[in-house]
């Protein structure tokens, strides 16, 4: 029994005999050591140490179950060769489609732009015709405006003469009624002295009276001359108005014929446009190939005989035949029908412009 | 003093700048033209070679140009001058003859290439200017050829439309008569557009109908009954190579050339009555277009391939429908009149050409695909199978003269009618070909 | 049937001759004697009395049914005959754009179909044709519908359509060559080729 105790205690003895060899063995090594050398035991063995954690510590943790997925049932068609090739031919097409179609935009694009050109070239035609009607516009109203002040002016002048008039008219009366009441205020007062000097003075009331009389008279007589003057006056206002409204019948009169002139002359530029427009027509062979709308411009001019000085397009049609048939009309012509009277026709015939066009109805 | 000229001058410029604003120019606004045939002079071309030329070649541009109711040739006994170049040309000798075009030219022969030089030029009278010239050879086989040709340039430089000079026509002729059992001869004969050179391409003693020509100008297709029956050939014009593409059972006819030249429309009763079938030429495959008890013929495309028109009675009597190739969806078309049957398109699909009958006798009559508008061209009471040239100007159908069929042409806007020639009998069936390059 | 022996045979001959001669003789000579053969050849019987007393003899004995007989022979001859004169009628009209059976082509059109019915191995060709107006490829259909027409018409009444077989020429082999109406009546026709 103390044979095993006895071996457990050397055996432990040794035990220890041999740890305090082997260490007293490391530390001499160790301090035998360079201290760099120490130093990268130290780490190494630490950097070792580490290593060996890590891999106990992750083998000892538990491991992710992942859930096996079920593999799916692949459902296998038997395709033709040939339906690959419609296949391909579909896409084929498709693609063509597409093309086709980015074609067709481009195209519906290129068209929108040139609609949206042509829209706005109309619009601006429209523009101008609009400002030069405005302007033709204002030039009429201000001369409507001229022609109301001068009227205005007119009947003012006529109002005041007619105050004037009128003013005489009733100063006359005043006066008159004036004289009146003092020829009243009179008579009474003399009949009140009459009545107290009667008996006294009849001789003398008597000649007063004779007196009186006489004075009423020569009174009377100016008065008379007095409206008379007055009476031609008005008569010869009278007569100056009426000069006045004669001057102005005739005034109108004038400007009546004026515009009859003017009017006449617009009926002569008309007959000459028929004329000139019928000779064109009968001349004008219109290609067979014109397309409805296509419109050319030409400016001629001419000489006072009718004859063509020159003949060129100001606008053309975009077709050189189209416009080349308008110019050969337009210079088939040996004499062009003008008016005679020479300020008509430089006024609209010495240059004007002509435009031929096709209209499909 | 030199300050007041300044001012003079500036007050008078003013002055005159606003004169010139203040009046407005005058438009005069010409909608219409003339009806009538533009004048023309077409001088005898100098001969320029020892020998005589074989062709008139000024004749025979002046008699296209007139035939086309849109030139009036000069006579040659009016011309005051005959120029030959173009500085030999005074404008004013042909101002005063009231010409619009002068045309002058000149041939040579060459005994080396053994070839004839044709020069021309055409000269607008009223604007004293030259608008086309050119120099153009050929064999003496071609120099017909060749003054087709100039017609043909003369012709687009005044109307700006393509000319058909230089086309040609099929049609079929009839000797004997099948009434009096005397002895029959058909033939299928092609000509130039004047008539000329004419040559037969089939001689049979059983009728031949329906001739139809190839995109190509190069086959037509036409229906034989030298079999005993109805059936559809198609021949190649050069070699004369026949290819037997259709003999069903019962009908085989109204063969009609797709655009693109692989197809023919036909008419077919195998499947029960008379129905509109597409062959495919090189597969052989057929494809039925019409489903119908009525009688269903007379097929022609469309410029654009893409739609059929044809005679049908399914209404009870013979009209013109329309369908596109790819629903088979068949549009009626003609609502005047009982019958109006065997439809053509214009070279620009915007019409279509028909036989209708109004009081009691078959013309041809024209329709507007855009506004419905129908209108008859012709008055003669039994005109039938209408052709229009390829540039839509004329058009040439089979009328009666006297007891004969004939051939009538007319120009569309109605101002030209002539007819044609035939060497042999009776003359029916005229097909006009399309541009041959 | 024994063939009779020269002998017995010239002395038929023989004395037939001398019958006849003994025949003539008496009818001229003795008028009493009643030696007259009647009509039917048949002897006279010798009578008292003068009278005259006839057998029927061995002429035509014809029994009711065979009268019957001949009677049914000779109306089938005439029908024949008649049928026959019909079938003659080889061409059917029709009005302008129609393609229906008159009622008049009907009774010779009958015939035929009898006739075609009772000889399966008769073919026909039926020609269908137009008058000249109107279009030529309609004309064509047009003249196959009326031949169709008659088609229908005899396989209804028992023709079978193996032996039929319908071509249009449409308007291209007029039967007279005029351009009015009497002739154009005369075109619009289908006609039955007998192979």
């Amino acid at each position: 029994m103390s044979d095993p105790k006895a071996k457990q205690q050397t055996a432990g003895q040794s035990k220890i005999k041999a740890t305090q060899a082997a260490k007293n063995l490391v530390q001499k090594s160790w301090y035998k050591l360079d201290k760099s050398y120490r130093r990268s035991i130290i780490y190494t063995s630490l950097l070792h140490g580490m290593v060996v954690l890590a891999l106990t510590v992750g083998w000892q943790s538990k491991p992710e179950v992942k859930p096996i997925a079920m593999p799916r049932h692949i459902n296998a068609t038997v395709i033709d060769a040939s339906t690959i090739d419609t296949l391909n031919k579909k896409k084929l097409e498709q693609e063509k489609k597409k093309k086709a179609a980015v074609d067709k935009k481009k195209k519906a694009a290129e068209k929108k732009k040139r609609d949206a050109k042509k829209k706005r070239d109309a619009r601006k035609k429209k523009e101008l015709k609009r400002k030069q009607a405005e302007k033709k516009k204002k030039a009429e109203a201000k001369k409507k405006a001229l022609a109301k002040k001068k009227a205005a002016e007119k009947k003012k002048a006529d109002t005041q003469k007619k105050a004037l008039i009128k003013k005489e008219k009733e100063k006359e009366k005043e006066r008159a009624k004036k004289k009146k009441d003092e020829q009243k205020k009179r008579d009474e007062k003399k009949r009140l002295d009459e009545k107290k000097r009667l008996d006294e003075k009849k001789k003398a009331s008597e000649k007063k009276r004779l007196d009186e009389l006489k004075r009423l008279k020569q009174e009377q007589q100016l008065q008379d001359m007095m409206l008379k003057a007055e009476n031609d006056e008005r008569l010869e206002r009278e007569a100056e108005r009426l000069q006045e409204q004669n001057r102005i019948e005739q005034e109108t009169l004038r400007q009546a014929q004026i515009k009859a002139d003017r009017v006449a002359e617009m009926n002569e530029v008309d007959r000459f446009i028929a004329l000139i427009r019928s000779k064109i027509t009968r001349s004008w062979h219109k290609p067979q190939g014109a397309k409805n709308g296509q419109t050319v411009v030409l400016r001629l001019n001419l000489f006072p005989t009718g004859e063509l000085s020159n003949a060129s397009i100001i606008k053309g049609s975009g077709d050189s035949v189209f416009d080349r048939s308008a110019l050969s009309a337009a210079k088939s012509i040996s004499r062009y029908p003008v008016p005679s009277d020479n300020n008509i026709f430089e006024k609209h015939f010495r240059q004007f412009s002509m435009s031929f066009s096709h209209q499909e109805d | 003093m030199q300050k007041n000229i300044v001012l003079t001058y500036i007050l008078s410029a003013v002055l005159l700048l606003t004169s010139r604003v203040s009046i407005a120019e005058l438009m005069i606004e010409i909608t219409q033209g003339s009806d009538s045939a533009v004048p023309i002079a077409i001088v005898p071309f100098t001969n320029k070679s020892a020998g005589a030329i074989p062709e008139n070649i000024n004749k025979i541009i002046s008699g296209d140009l007139q035939r086309s109711g849109e030139f009036e040739p000069l006579p040659t006994n009016r011309m005051l001058s005959l120029p030959s170049s173009a500085k030999a040309v005074y404008y004013r000798d042909w101002r005063l003859l009231k010409q619009n075009y002068l045309l002058i030219g000149s041939v040579e022969y060459s005994k080396y290439t053994k070839s004839y030089k044709i020069q021309y030029e055409l000269f607008d009278v009223n604007q004293q200017q030259r608008i086309i010239g050119e120099e153009v050879s050929g064999g003496e086989k071609s120099l017909r050829d060749l003054a087709h040709h100039i017609s043909d340039a003369v012709y687009e430089a005044v109307t700006g439309v393509r000319g058909a000079f230089s086309t040609k026509i099929a049609y079929i002729t009839l000797q004997g008569s099948p009434a009096a059992k005397a002895k029959l001869e058909y033939r299928l004969q092609v000509a130039d557009a004047d008539g000329r050179r004419s040559f037969t391409l089939l001689k049979t003693s059983e009728p031949i109908i329906s001739p139809s020509w190839s995109p190509d100008g190069k086959k037509l297709a036409y229906v034989s009954f030298e079999s005993g029956r109805p059936a559809i050939y198609t021949q190649v014009i050069k070699s004369g190579r026949r290819t037997l593409v259709s003999s069903f059972k019962g009908l085989n006819g109204a063969p009609a050339w797709s655009p693109d030249g692989k197809k023919l429309a036909l008419t077919l009763s195998k499947d029960g009555n008379a129905e509109i079938y597409r062959l495919d030429l090189a597969t052989k495959k057929l494809e039925r277009y019409t489903r119908h008890y009525g009688i269903d013929t007379e097929a022609s495309w469309s410029p654009d391939g893409h739609s059929v028109v044809f005679t049908s009675d399914r209404s009870g009597s013979p009209q013109v429908y329309r369908m596109n190739i790819y629903d088979l969806e068949p549009e009626r078309l003609t609502f005047e009149g009982r019958y109006n049957a065997r439809p053509r398109f214009s070279e620009d699909g915007d019409s279509l050409f028909f036989v209708h009958q109004s009081n009691g006798s078959f013309n041809i009559a024209t329709m507007n695909l855009k506004t419905g508008n129908q209108i008859t061209l012709t008055e003669t009471p039994l005109d039938e199978s209408p052709s229009l040239a390829p540039n839509d100007r004329m058009l040439i159908y089979s009328t009666q003269r006297g007891r004969k069929g004939v051939l009538a042409v007319v120009s569309v806007d109605g101002r030209s009618k002539y007819f044609l020639p035939s060497a042999f009998g009776d003359v029916r069936e005229p097909a006009w070909s399309p541009f041959l390059r | 049937m024994k063939a009779i022996s020269t002998k017995n045979a010239l002395a038929l001959i023989f004395s037939a001759s001398i019958l006849a001669g003994c025949a003539s003789t008496d009818t001229t000579e003795d008028a009493d004697t009643n030696a007259n053969a009647d009509a039917n050849g048949v002897a006279v019987t010798d009578q008292a009395g003068g009278a005259e007393a006839y057998g029927q003899g061995d002429g035509a004995n014809v029994a009711a049914s065979e009268l019957e007989a001949q009677k049914a022979e000779a109306k089938r001859l005439a029908k024949e005959k008649e049928a026959g004169a019909l079938r003659e009628i080889r061409t059917f009209y029709f009005d302008f754009d129609k393609s229906s059976v008159k009622p008049e082509s009907r009774t010779v059109l009958m015939a035929h179909a009898a006739f075609l019915a009772a000889n399966p191995n008769v073919n026909v060709t039926l020609e269908g044709h137009s008058d000249e107006r109107g279009t030529k490829e309609y004309n064509l259909a047009l003249g196959e519908r009326r031949g169709q027409s008659v088609e229908r018409f005899l396989v209804v009444n028992g023709v079978a359509r193996t032996q039929l077989e319908v071509v249009s020429f449409g308007e291209e082999k007029p039967a007279t060559a005029g351009h009015d109406e009497s002739s154009w009546a005369k075109n619009r026709r289908v006609m039955i080729q007998y192979k």
